[in-house]
């Protein structure tokens, strides 16, 4: 293998990708980036074997065919500190790198590109393509709920669901639930009901940025396969069948809230303060204009705060833990929120006022 | 602010040797070896009115107090009565640290009940010592561990001081230097050559001078002297936890005995978090075989409980993960990662039936506590069973 390539493109290649290098693995080989040129392009892979990246970037002048890995750590340290330049880059048969730019030349120790991994291919069954800020939205104000209790493998993972006309994401740690839905045509063949990792879809969301461009989604049985632009990601699905959550979605609550959102985010955010020292348990009182939230702490003290509100319904008092209400708090994006509650240990149904295709779902903590 | 209570039990081997002999009651009662060589290991307060006090060599006690009745002590006798003094703690605290079979910290900063001061639970606590174990017991209250350990000695027997947040350097101020923990002979020595006497004395002095004279001790000296001390309550177990176990009288090796047994443990167990209100965030499986080799095995819960389905369900997987089972000699279930029930977040998904469960333990709780323990059982356990269930050990 041998080629030239730009030193910025390479760099920002090998960053994009280096998400899925497993750090701390008995199979050395997942420490290490693939590198392949072929044709006019360099392909750079990456796996931890739960998810793997790929990227493709022209090669500016293509001497000879071929592939090598070497350890991504490395590579990256590298060529990140190198000057902005035309980067050559050669391998040989004793799985040797060399890199030169400028008047600097190094040579890197790497494995035979045979022994990597095989990203597994996912059959276009379904394909679906959404707007960059769409998948980030879905993507967004879902995954913050899901478990990160690996005991619950099912729970650690975000449902997409799509019928051929609306996609739905949602995710639950039986605490929460939180579901967003968007409508959607596609290449529809069946019913998807799908588990993606959520670390999968961090991962997604990190290379989104704030790029309007479209993402395709490629789901088969065990895979997923994100296409965005140069960079690709497959994840394995979580197997097995997500809770049934639209039964635990409330139904003709009584009570009504209506509060601005960043004021009632910012109360929440100061009272978790007090709150995070016990049990992160914060008390809910509500007359028909105010919103007084409570927080109390043997060890660090009392916390008081209160915010104007609309109110329908009876007075409410009920408890919540203030993580809860902060990552719902922090993704919605409208000016009011309004929350539905029944009695004291009953869920709440939380909304962005304006934003009918998402809801939170957040079960209270003991009051007593 | 830390609220910490330090319990020490008044004369505590004296006052078992009482208990057990009502007649040794207003006389002078000595505990220890009778040989030349012994020592005191506790005076009864009658006996103290002569002089004599604890590691006072046994001769010299006797010349004090020739009356004294001398007892040579009963440590397993002890070690019961401190188990059951130390179990009326766990239930006002769950964090405590036992120092010896007498003395234990207690965190009390989570677990004051709401309505009651850090004084009334106190008042409490002496009064559930009392007439449990017919013991007494003196209490310290205060913001951290040194200050309470002190409080606890300054108006023994039956004492309570509770010293307010805010007021400790105060209340240690007009006290000798000696009290503090870490001054020892030789410092006391060095500062009353100073002109140091009081701990007030130490306390107004420039940190400097004692860096310079005791080096890194003297920075902590000076925040013990201003009643400083962050030190938190460690408890013996990593987990704060709560269990029993039990040791059969032969070693057993079928199964169903095995999962009976420990669904009749996790049953205590659940009664016993409820009774306490706290709810348990992870289990433990204890087995020991034959050979005296002992397994332990943990599992966290999804949803904190206090309900004996959940616990017996996790313990039993425990148990099947433990395969292939020697003959056994013991087995024991401990709920861990302890919360009160009062901050327990519900959980959407069988919110309904955990409800229903709750309220049949409550029912099932009432109907025990009415008519006795063995009013209602689970058909499962009434077949009688040949085993001896001959150590409940709630410390396990």
């Amino acid at each position: 293998m041998k080629f030239t390539c730009s030193k910025r493109l390479f760099h920002e290649a090998l960053q994009s990708v280096s998400r899925a290098i497993a750090t701390r693995s008995t199979l050395p080989i997942l420490s290490h980036v693939y590198l392949e040129a072929r044709g006019d392009q360099l392909k750079l892979v990456t796996t931890d074997l739960e998810i793997g990246m790929t990227c493709t970037l022209p090669v500016g002048e293509l001497d000879e065919a071929g592939a090598i890995t070497v350890p991504e750590r490395i590579l990256q340290d590298v060529v990140a500190n190198l000057p902005d330049a035309e980067l050559e880059l050669e391998s040989n048969e004793r799985n040797l790198l060399t890199l030169k730019a400028g008047t600097s030349q190094y040579t890197i120790h790497g494995l035979p590109a045979e022994e990597f991994p095989v990203l597994p291919s996912v059959p276009q069954d379904a394909v679906i393509s959404l707007p960059g800020p769409v998948l980030r939205d879905l993507i967004r104000k879902t995954q913050f709920a899901a478990s990160t209790d690996e005991s619950r493998l099912i729970l650690t993972g975000c449902l997409l669901a799509w019928d051929g006309q609306l996609v739905t994401m949602a995710a639950t740690d039986t605490h929460r639930l939180a579901v967003k839905r968007v409508p959607v045509g596609g290449q529809f063949t069946k019913d998807v009901a799908a588990i993606i990792p959520a670390r999968a879809l961090q991962e997604v969301l990190r290379l989104l940025g704030s790029s309007e461009d479209p993402v395709s989604l490629y789901i088969g049985d065990n895979q997923i396969l994100f296409v965005l632009g140069r960079v690709q990601l497959v994840s394995r699905l979580i197997e097995g069948t997500f809770p049934a959550y639209d039964r635990v979605i409330p139904q003709d609550l009584q009570k009504r809230l209506k509060a601005n959102r960043q004021e009632l985010y910012e109360a929440v955010r100061r009272a978790a303060v007090v709150a995070r020292a016990e049990s992160n348990k914060i008390v809910f009182h509500s007359a028909e204009t105010t919103l007084t939230l409570e927080a109390r702490s043997g060890e660090v003290g009392d916390a008081h705060e209160e915010i104007p509100i609309a109110l329908e319904g009876d007075p409410v008092e009920i408890a919540f833990n203030a993580a809860y209400l902060q990552d719902v708090l922090a993704v919605l994006d409208t000016e009011a929120i309004e929350l539905n509650l029944g009695g004291p240990l009953s869920p709440g149904l939380l909304r962005g006022d304006g934003e009918p295709d998402y809801l939170y779902v957040v079960m209270p903590m003991q009051m007593l | 602010m830390r609220t910490i209570f330090h319990i020490d039990m008044d004369a505590f081997y004296a006052a078992v040797e009482t208990l057990d002999n009502p007649a040794l009651a207003g006389k002078p009662v000595i505990v220890g070896g009778r040989s030349p060589r012994s020592v005191v290991s506790a005076a009864s307060y009658e006996a103290r009115r002569y002089g004599v006090h604890s590691a006072m060599p046994m001769a010299q006690a006797l010349r004090l107090c020739p009356e004294a009745v001398v007892i040579s002590g009963r440590m397993s006798r002890y070690q019961d009565i401190s188990n059951r003094v130390m179990a009326i703690f766990v239930t006002f605290s769950p964090t405590i640290e036992p120092l010896s079979l007498d003395e234990a910290y207690l965190e009390m900063t989570r677990w004051l009940p709401p309505g009651e001061t850090a004084e009334e639970t106190a008042r409490r606590l002496q009064a559930t010592v009392r007439c449990e174990t017919g013991l007494t017991c003196s209490v310290g209250v205060a913001s951290g561990k040194s200050v309470a350990k002190i409080a606890s000695e300054l108006k023994k027997p039956c004492g309570l001081v509770v010293v307010p947040p805010g007021g400790e350097a105060a209340f240690l101020a007009p006290l000798p230097i000696g009290a503090l923990r870490g001054v020892g002979a030789v410092t006391e020595k060095r500062l009353t050559g100073w002109g140091i006497r009081t701990i007030g004395d130490l306390a107004g002095m420039e940190e400097a001078v004692l860096r310079a004279a005791f080096g890194r001790a003297g920075p902590d000296l000076l925040c013990m002297a201003r009643g400083i001390d962050t030190s938190p309550v460690m408890p013996e177990h990593d987990a704060q936890s709560l269990g029993r176990e039990t040791t059969f009288a032969t070693d057993v090796t079928d199964r169903d005995v095995l999962e009976a047994t420990l669904l009749a443990l996790a049953d205590d167990v659940a009664r016993s978090l409820r009774r306490h209100g706290m709810v348990a965030g992870g289990v433990t499986l204890k087995l020991r075989d034959g050979a005296f080799v002992t397994r332990t095995r943990a599992r966290q819960l999804p949803d904190p409980t206090d309900l004996a389905t959940p616990l017996y369900a996790t313990g039993k997987a425990l148990l099947d993960g433990c395969a292939p089972l020697k003959p056994t000699r013991l087995i024991g279930i401990s709920a861990t990662h302890l919360t009160r029930d009062a901050e327990r977040q519900l959980s959407l998904f069988d919110a309904g039936a955990t409800a229903k469960q709750r309220k049949l333990a409550a029912t099932l709780d009432d109907i025990r506590a009415r008519f006795g323990t063995d009013a209602v059982q689970r058909a499962r356990l009434i077949r009688p069973k040949a085993q001896d269930r001959s150590a409940d050990d709630p410390f396990a």
